[in-house]
């Protein structure tokens, strides 16, 4: 193309606006990190190794596990069932809470956090939207995937398609609030570089005390950290979704319901985040620290 | 061989497969006299770098050979790397610990090429005394400016007193005052020390100003061997004639476009701006016939100078090398340099 | 300051000298423990998590049951078995992805060049490496074995099993030590060490029976339970501190040989791989890229 002809072409540009232009990048934003992610082709093989070992790890942990014990504590005796469905809901855990704040990081240090700030018309919300649905987008292929090799290693989870569509409304529901907490966390990470490792560290804190891979009910002999555990929103979201996929317990369940009454109580968090997000951007913005790492 | 610090014969690397071959060096053979200053002068992909690193035993070269002082860089590269200092300038300073310090850099590599911890001290704070970093030792490099790393760089490259200097651009991203400091220290090294520095550069001003010998190389081929005047005496058919004058911004564009419809004008090779007075290099045919016409050409336009003027060694490796600036410089390192000069010059 | 000075400090050619080598392992590790303490908070991360570990698995043992772990003999405790697991996989780590690390550090730091254009060995940087993982390893066998014992773990310590502790250690580092040189050679190949190195990790505590007896592997998959010095590493060390017996055991004894044979066969072969790749990175003009 001559010089002339790209002049020309630059007086023809026009552009997209609107929610349109919000829903393009919110795409974009999306689709560039798969592209990213699947450039590794590596890492995706190994990716596979990793579900599929970590599987088997409690598989086999499965054989020594009692299952009266099981029982006892209020959970069907098929602690396969039960620990892969902690595993595979964790995997949403990281990158609906830390993922974003690691991600800031990269694009920093990379350089290239200053090149989007100068192209975003709305305060990153398309970004961080964007960056979400990859997350989002990442961890449900890991949680099937995890699901999946558990169903072929014989956990006894549920076949009932509508048990199932109660089940992802559960899940959607716990990584709608958890990132909440990232995009806010991400929001004061602009301003304070070194909340990413407490990030990640709030995820091994949030995993331990949600029983991922041992029964909650264990914590009632050291009453405060059960009630530290009641405290955080993803135990609640555990026993929903343990309870849907292994007890075909439906949410009209008193039980059910308490979970779920606190899982929603942390809805207004979603509101919350983009504007601390925004808070801390604006505060970035005035002392020069969108650079800094 | 005896009187030669760096000798290469033939040496040769080739990247990539056979669909996608590229050939970085192609049969370079130099001899570089102990105590000399040699400058390595080329564009971006000439092959300088790769030149360099199979110097320095990173690279193993796929056909010819070298020597350092004597020892092979194939069959001795420890004795090799005993005897040199390799900086690369061109990496920005990227490597460096950034997590630490930059004392704590230095003296680790000053373990690395055994130098006593007493001796390494001494010369360490000495250098970062010089170098104006004896405030930052302490501090993470991380917190270092470019500029401030590639003077880490540059004494790390010191530290073991090697009596052979191989400097990829070591003062690429140096402010201009550390740039002439750096320079002349280069230069006493050579002159009072004996030491032999291999020095490549994108910048001819400053390869003009050091060095006894440049090499140009292009594509991985040295096209011209000689001393800095050799070169442009090489280029005696390129004439050029220099036009001063004051003009506006708005009028540059005109004044080109009326240089280049002169007859004797083959083209406007440069242009420099110093506040609202313009500095204009045209190479024509023939001075003596181009002057008056130009003068003519320009006579609505308020001319301080038109004069005969010697090809610049820039000019000079246009000719030899036959590329244009603009293909052999990007525009950043072209915009660097005549800022650079501008400045140099008042 | 004058150039006149600098000039002068470099004139005097007398000044030369050499550096041990011993002194130059030591210079590597600290720069490597610099670097770590410059991550503070990554320490802590560090730390926390394998402090939550050990909890997760002292609460999971409240539900097994003691029969498999006695059949392995391993005594009824699984949290002893398991803290035993945890308590070492920092040195599983640092045996396995040490030289890859190493490898990966210098070349996202950019450094790997001018390391190797000095005339001290990379042998050097990469045993500096790992006295600094030996280190920083220990440092968590310190906090996990008394925490450990403090919720309740039945393990014998005393000077004899701590003795026999430690020349398990060193032997399981060596023995998988030329795994970890493999690794770091598809590093330097591949460009993508992280994951190779995490996927051998995995695959090596997974078989080697890090969280479970690898008696309870049906026997196709065993037989590579069995073809790992991890596998020989982790049967010794419990044993000797399960039931508190030291080198001379047959047992121990028996595990200690097979990691010997490991080491002294495996070392060549992985040597060999790692140079005719690190010679090709040399040729290609690879080295250097992250």
């Amino acid at each position: 193309m001559s010089m002339d002809e790209f002049i020309e072409s630059l007086k023809e540009d026009r552009k997209v606006r609107g929610t349109k232009s919000f829903l393009r990048r919110v795409i974009a934003s999306w689709y560039y990190q798969i592209k990213i992610y699947v450039s590794y082709k590596m890492n995706l093989a190994l990716e596979i190794i990793d579900i599929v070992l970590s599987a088997l790890i409690y598989y086999y942990i499965g054989f020594l596990v009692s299952p009266e014990d099981l029982i006892k504590l209020g959970y069907s005796p098929d602690y396969i069932a039960f620990a892969l469905s902690g595993i595979a809901l964790s995997r949403y855990i990281w990158t609906s809470v830390a993922r974003l704040a690691h991600k800031m990081r990269h694009e920093i240090s990379g350089g290239t956090f200053e090149s989007l700030a100068t192209v975003d018309f709305d305060n990153f919300k398309s970004w961080l939207a964007g960056q979400v649905l990859y997350g989002f987008t990442w961890s449900s292929s890991v949680f099937i995937g995890t699901l999946l090799v558990g169903y072929l290693l014989g956990a006894k989870f549920s076949r009932n398609p509508l048990i199932w569509l109660q089940a992802v409304l559960i899940v959607i529901l716990i990584v709608a609030v958890h990132s909440a907490i990232g995009v806010m966390a991400a929001g004061m990470y602009i301003t304070h570089k070194q909340l990413e490792t407490l990030l990640v560290l709030m995820t091994a804190v949030i995993e331990f005390f949600g029983g991922v891979i041992y029964p909650l009910a264990l914590l009632w002999n050291y009453p405060i950290l059960y009630y530290i555990a009641l405290l955080i929103p993803f135990t609640h979201g555990l026993e929903l979704f343990r309870r849907t996929i292994m007890d075909e317990t439906w949410i009209t369940d008193p039980e059910m319901l308490f979970h779920l009454g606190v899982l929603v109580a942390f809805l207004p968090l979603i509101y919350l985040s983009f504007k601390v997000y925004e808070h801390y951007l604006t505060v970035a913005k005035k002392k020069g620290l969108l650079s800094t790492y | 061989m005896r009187d030669y610090a760096i000798v290469s014969e033939n040496l040769t690397k080739i990247f990539g497969d056979k669909e996608h071959r590229v050939v970085a060096v192609d049969h370079v053979s130099l001899k570089i006299k102990r105590g000399e200053f040699y400058g390595l002068l080329g564009p971006n992909g000439a092959g300088k770098t790769t030149f360099t690193k199979m110097l320095a035993t990173l690279l193993i070269p796929d056909e010819g050979e070298a020597w350092i002082d004597g020892f092979s860089i194939l069959k001795d590269p420890i004795e090799v790397r005993k005897r040199i200092g390799w900086m690369m300038g061109e990496t920005g300073g990227r490597a460096l610990y950034w997590r630490l310090s930059g004392y704590d850099n230095l003296m680790f590599f000053a373990m690395l090429q055994n130098v006593p911890k007493e001796v390494a001290e001494k010369r360490i704070r000495t250098l970062l005394r010089f170098l104006e970093l004896e405030d930052a030792a302490d501090k993470l490099v991380m917190e270092y400016s470019t500029g401030m790393k590639i003077k880490l760089m540059l004494i790390r490259a010191l530290l073991h007193n090697p009596e052979i200097l191989i400097l990829d651009e070591p003062t690429l991203g140096l402010d201009v005052e550390s740039a002439i400091k750096v320079r002349n220290f280069l230069r006493r090294l050579a002159d009072e020390l004996g030491k032999t520095i291999l020095f490549t550069s994108h910048n001819m001003h400053e390869v003009e100003q050091l060095c006894d010998r440049i090499a140009i190389i292009n594509k991985g081929k040295i096209i011209f061997e000689g001393t800095p005047r050799e070169i442009r005496e090489k280029v005696e058919e390129v004439k050029i004639v220099e036009i001063t004058l004051i003009a506006e911004d708005s009028k540059m564009a005109e004044i080109s476009e009326k240089l280049e419809r002169v007859n004797l004008v083959k083209e406007v090779t440069s242009v420099e701006k110093m506040g609202t007075i313009y500095k204009i290099r045209v190479s024509v045919d023939d001075h003596y016939t181009a002057i008056p016409e130009i003068a003519s050409a320009l006579k609505d336009y308020k001319i301080e100078s038109i004069s005969r003027s010697l090809p610049t060694l820039e000019e000079a490796f246009l000719k030899i090398a036959g590329v244009k600036i603009e293909e052999s410089l990007n525009n950043s390192s072209r915009k660097r340099m005549w800022r650079r000069i501008n400045i140099e010059h008042g | 300051m004058s150039v006149d000075v600098v000039i002068e400090l470099f004139r005097d050619k007398k000044v030369s000298g050499n550096v041990s080598t011993i002194r130059k392992i030591f210079a590597a590790m600290i720069r490597r423990l610099k670097i770590r303490l410059n991550y503070k908070t990554w320490m802590i991360f560090d730390f926390a998590t394998t402090i939550f570990m050990v909890f997760t698995y002292f609460l999971l043992s409240f539900i097994i049951l003691p029969e498999d772990i006695s059949k392995a003999g391993y005594g009824s405790s699984y949290f002893s078995f398991a803290l035993i697991g945890i308590a070492i996989s920092h040195y599983i780590t640092a045996s396995l992805r040490s030289l890859s690390l190493t490898i990966r550090l210098e070349q996202f730091y950019g450094t790997l060049e001018s390391v190797l254009s000095t005339p001290t060995d990379f042998i050097i940087l990469f045993l500096g490496d790992l006295m600094y993982f030996f280190f920083y390893s220990s440092i968590f066998l310190l906090i996990i074995l008394p925490l450990g014992i403090l919720l309740g773990a039945g393990l014998i310590i005393n000077a004899g099993t701590l003795l026999t502790l430690l020349v398990l250690i060193v032997l399981l580092m060596i023995s998988n030590l030329p795994i970890g040189v493999v690794s770091a050679a598809m590093v330097l190949k591949f460009k993508q060490g992280n994951p190779i190195g995490w996927a051998l990790t995995w695959i090596n505590q997974f078989f080697a029976g890090t969280f479970f007896p690898v008696t309870l592997l049906p026997d196709f998959l065993r037989v590579f339970s069995l073809a790992l010095p991890l596998t020989y590493s982790l049967d010794a060390i419990r044993y000797s501190l399960i039931w508190g017996v030291g080198l001379l055991n047959e047992r121990v004894l028996f595990d200690v040989a097979i990691m010997l044979i490991y080491s002294i066969v495996g070392y060549p072969i992985a040597v060999k791989i790692f140079r005719k790749i690190y010679d090709d990175a040399r040729k290609t003009g690879k080295l250097g890229i992250y």
